[in-house]
């Protein structure tokens, strides 16, 4: 199931909400788990069972590291068997296919292989259980003895299928105890809203924006067409993954859980350092602590460090999708964080503030042009168009009548990936409460409005 | 700059968002229950007639349905379609659209003065091969009929000041004159309406909210094909009001202009004419002395007055002076189109291939067919993909 249909909307938030608030604290988590994995079974009835054998795993671990207490040595196999356990499930269903793709046409074989739909979430969870048993490995957390609450913590329906990854060290406490009012409930259901209209009214609509174009890239496309096409990939990646987040965020909220921040404005960003200090931070900041860090991090020789990065951004590149041009878009960002570290310096932040968010926002652009498309040919024909190697015009009456029907969309789009509108939206409640009320009171009919349009599904007499 | 807010005003805006959450949780479960009783409330529908569709009722819950996700996608479909006030909702995502500046939806342009205008489709290459290539074989085969291809313009190729600007509507005026570049090398006598349509009164040409052709735009589409088809044109015609409610299929389509309504007219010609039996195979031989189908005036789509839709075969007897007989292949255009021809030929025999699964040969050769005519729109006639099967049978 996903946040952003009506069935989620009208038949099982109502529910979930309603017998959470009904039953007493101690029943609670269990409300919340069994709706958690009805969420997930409504979509996967199947793979339910590997996320529960995954749970079972880490969670046996996690008392299995608690019991070896005082044996470092077979700790560390306890450890070694959850992290290749946990990484061979993962590759198994998302990197085999890819794997074997790339065997066959390296080695001219033929190895049969059947390609396996990809389970809902798989990468996220995997990612949760991981940093809780490594972290318990560490000592930095406590091993969690109730099977209901680890259940719960990795399969919690808000942030199940999309992140924020929430780590086990930031919501351990919350587990045992929470506490809800109106005033946390209801900020909760405006940073919902909030995420919802992101989707619904931004990204969906950007995103047919740029299915119009991307079909028709080619070398007849204007220039100003191909990039209104990248601009509208821009910001559909933004708005449905950020508003995914804030959904998240809100649910957790109204059932007492604080998530993490998950984007903090990527495309304010001064550098491309920066841009991933706010893009995807609960991703980012999993590989710093789990893979970066214990590789060295930056406290080893500048040769070392450069080959760190580059591990990690290609890391980063392959966990978004088992293909060459998700590798290929990591390791530009592993150079380009190279060439900003070693190369730009500290010249860079001498130069003014906005060419620095241009520099930023045109690398990303370009950084999306590779993730968009999975094949390298497609690839190198959108590069093209942009930057008008065949010979395309400038301007046509394509790009004109994109551009005017969907000034205003771009312009919101614009407008609401800025820090200012956050702010006007905070200023906004503190000074016209009833103001800011019906604000999101009309977003959300909007929402609402805009999905029931999806299945808007008129039956064509005439064309058959 | 923001204003500098004093500590008192502090004060009163953290106050003031508090007060907000609450509000905003109080009302967001209002909004939920209101809802979920509406729901409750609201008796499943088994019918849209904005949508021309059966809506999707409970689903059927069993062990398969589940696993293969049947009962999960029907479910949704279930409570999305059924929910309460579903039409009012799309008014509000379509107006929303057009307040945005949005100007096209599922294919269809909202032109000035309220006009819809469908975007007009290429059929792929090796389609349109195999149907030109069946229409010129089919023309050499029969040397000895009279054959004529009336392609109709649609709306947005002769109302294409209409279509807001810069839109990318298609190129249905190239597509028109590479078929008759086509049709006339194959021998067959042209009808070309489109000087014709861009000279008269345009905006009565066609219906704002439907793909078709109004009966003013199919009249003098008749009186423009009469020279070609080698007729005199005899009697007057008048035109009566038998519609003010019409909402067309552009309307459905888009969801756009779907509380608009228009007019149809009947044109009918003095008592001169001599009457026409129509006769409907399909329905075994069924016999009726009009070709309006007035109880479609109870139904969404009310262009199915004329003949009661489209038929696969459909046969227009009338008592003229000499014996005649036409056959005409046809889509929905000739449909308010007939009417006028049917005075000058004893027999039109009336194909829909779209429906029809006889042999044309066969048919041709027992109703001993002396012409044909053709008769399509522009934008039906390129999706088109049965004509070239019903052609080439042999």
């Amino acid at each position: 199931m996903i946040f952003s249909s009506i069935l989620f909307l009208i038949v099982f938030l109502p529910a979930v909400l309603l017998l959470y608030f009904l039953v007493p604290d101690k029943v609670k988590n269990i409300i919340l788990l069994v709706f958690s994995l009805f969420f997930y079974a409504w979509g996967e009835p199947v793979y339910i069972v590997l996320m529960l054998f995954s749970i079972s795993f880490n969670f046996v671990i996690g008392l299995e590291m608690e019991q070896r207490q005082g044996n470092a040595a077979m700790r560390k196999k306890s450890l070694i068997l959850a992290i290749v356990v946990n990484l061979l499930i993962l590759g198994f269903f998302k990197y085999s296919g890819f794997l074997v793709g790339n065997v066959n046409a390296l080695l001219h074989v033929n190895i049969p292989f059947h390609e396996l739909a990809l389970p809902i979430g798989i990468s996220f969870y995997t990612f949760q259980a991981m940093s809780y048993v490594i972290d318990v490995y560490y000592d930095r957390i406590g091993v969690q003895h109730s099977y209901l609450k680890f259940a719960l913590y990795i399969s919690m329906f808000p942030q199940l299928i999309a992140g924020p990854i929430v780590r086990y060290i930031d919501i351990e406490g919350q587990l045992d105890h929470r506490t809800i009012t109106w005033t946390s409930f209801g900020s909760g259901c405006a940073v919902f809203i909030k995420g919802l209209s992101k989707k619904v009214l931004l990204a969906n609509n950007i995103g047919l924006l740029y299915n119009t174009i991307q079909p028709t890239l080619g070398a007849k496309t204007s220039i100003v067409t191909a990039w209104l096409c990248i601009i509208s990939y821009t910001f559909q990646i933004y708005f449905d993954f950020s508003g995914y987040s804030d959904m998240a965020i809100g649910l957790g909220r109204m059932f007492g859980f604080d998530f993490p921040e998950n984007f903090h404005f990527p495309y304010q960003a001064k550098s491309i350092t920066d841009f991933w200090r706010r893009w995807h931070m609960s991703l980012s900041g999993w590989f710093r602590e789990y893979v970066y860090i214990p590789l060295g991090g930056n406290r080893v020789h500048w040769a070392r460090h450069i080959v760190n990065l580059l591990v990690v951004w290609s890391l980063t590149g392959l966990w978004h999708g088992a293909s060459w041009n998700f590798l290929l878009w990591g390791m530009y960002y592993g150079i380009l964080l190279i060439f900003e570290k070693y190369v730009l310096g500290s010249i860079y932040y001498g130069i003014p503030k906005v060419l620095q968010t241009m520099y930023s926002i045109f690398f990303v652009m370009i950084g999306w042009v590779l993730f968009s498309s999975t094949n390298l040919g497609d690839i190198s024909v959108f590069l093209r168009s942009l930057f008008g190697f065949h010979n395309n015009g400038f301007f046509d009456g394509t790009a004109a009548y994109l551009l005017k029907t969907n000034l205003v969309l771009l312009i919101a789009c614009i407008v609401c990936s800025r820090e200012q509108m956050a702010k006007w939206f905070r200023r906004l409640q503190g000074r016209k409460p009833v103001a800011a009320l019906a604000l999101h009171t009309v977003l959300l009919i909007l929402c609402i409005a805009f999905l029931l349009f999806d299945t808007y599904n008129p039956f064509l007499y005439f064309r058959f | 700059m923001r204003p500098n807010y004093s500590n008192k005003h502090k004060g009163l805006g953290k106050r003031n968002t508090k007060k907000f959450m609450r509000m905003m949780g109080m009302f967001f479960v209002v909004i939920l229950i209101v809802l979920f009783v509406a729901r409750i409330i609201k008796k499943d529908s088994e019918y849209s007639a904005m949508e021309n569709r059966v809506l999707q009722g409970k689903a059927e819950l069993t062990v398969d349905s589940v696993m293969n996700g049947q009962y999960e996608s029907q479910t949704e479909t279930y409570i999305s379609d059924q929910f309460p006030l579903r039409n009012a909702w799309i008014r509000v995502k379509t107006s929303a659209d057009i307040l945005m500046g949005k100007r096209e939806e599922n294919g269809v342009f909202l032109g000035k003065s309220g006009f819809l205008l469908e975007d007009f489709e290429n059929a792929d290459d090796k389609k349109e091969n195999e149907k030109m290539d069946a229409l010129t074989t089919f023309a050499s085969e029969h040397p000895d009929m009279k054959q004529y291809f009336l392609l109709a313009p649609t709306a947005v190729n002769v109302l294409d000041e209409k279509l807001p600007a810069f839109a990318d509507a298609g190129e249905e005026n190239a597509y028109m004159d590479q078929v008759f570049s086509k049709t006339q090398s194959a021998g067959i006598t042209n009808i070309d309406l489109r000087e014709t349509f861009e000279k008269a009164d345009k905006e009565s040409l066609y219906y704002k909210t439907d793909h078709h052709w109004t009966t003013a735009g199919a009249y003098l589409a008749f009186q423009n094909s009469c020279s070609a088809l080698g007729i005199t044109a005899n009697y007057p015609y008048e035109p009566y009001l038998i519609s003010n409610t019409f909402n067309g299929s552009l309307a459905s389509k888009s969801g756009m202009r779907t509380t608009k309504k228009e007019n149809i007219y009947a044109y009918l010609p003095d008592d001169t004419c001599p009457e026409s039996l129509v006769v409907y195979p399909e329905e075994d031989d069924a016999k009726r002395n009009s070709f309006y189908h007035m109880d479609k005036l109870e139904e969404k789509d009310k262009y199915t007055i004329f003949f009661g839709g489209n038929h696969s075969l459909m046969k227009i007897e009338t008592p003229t002076e000499d014996n005649k007989k036409i056959l005409v292949l046809k889509d929905s255009y000739a449909n308010c189109f007939l009417p006028f021809l049917a005075p000058y030929y004893r027999h039109i025999i009336v194909v829909d291939p779209r429906y029809y699964d006889g042999n044309l040969q066969t048919l041709i050769d027992e109703e001993q067919v002396q012409e044909i005519l053709y008769l399509y729109s522009a934008n039906t006639f390129s999706l088109d993909t049965s004509l070239a099967g019903i052609l080439s049978q042999g």
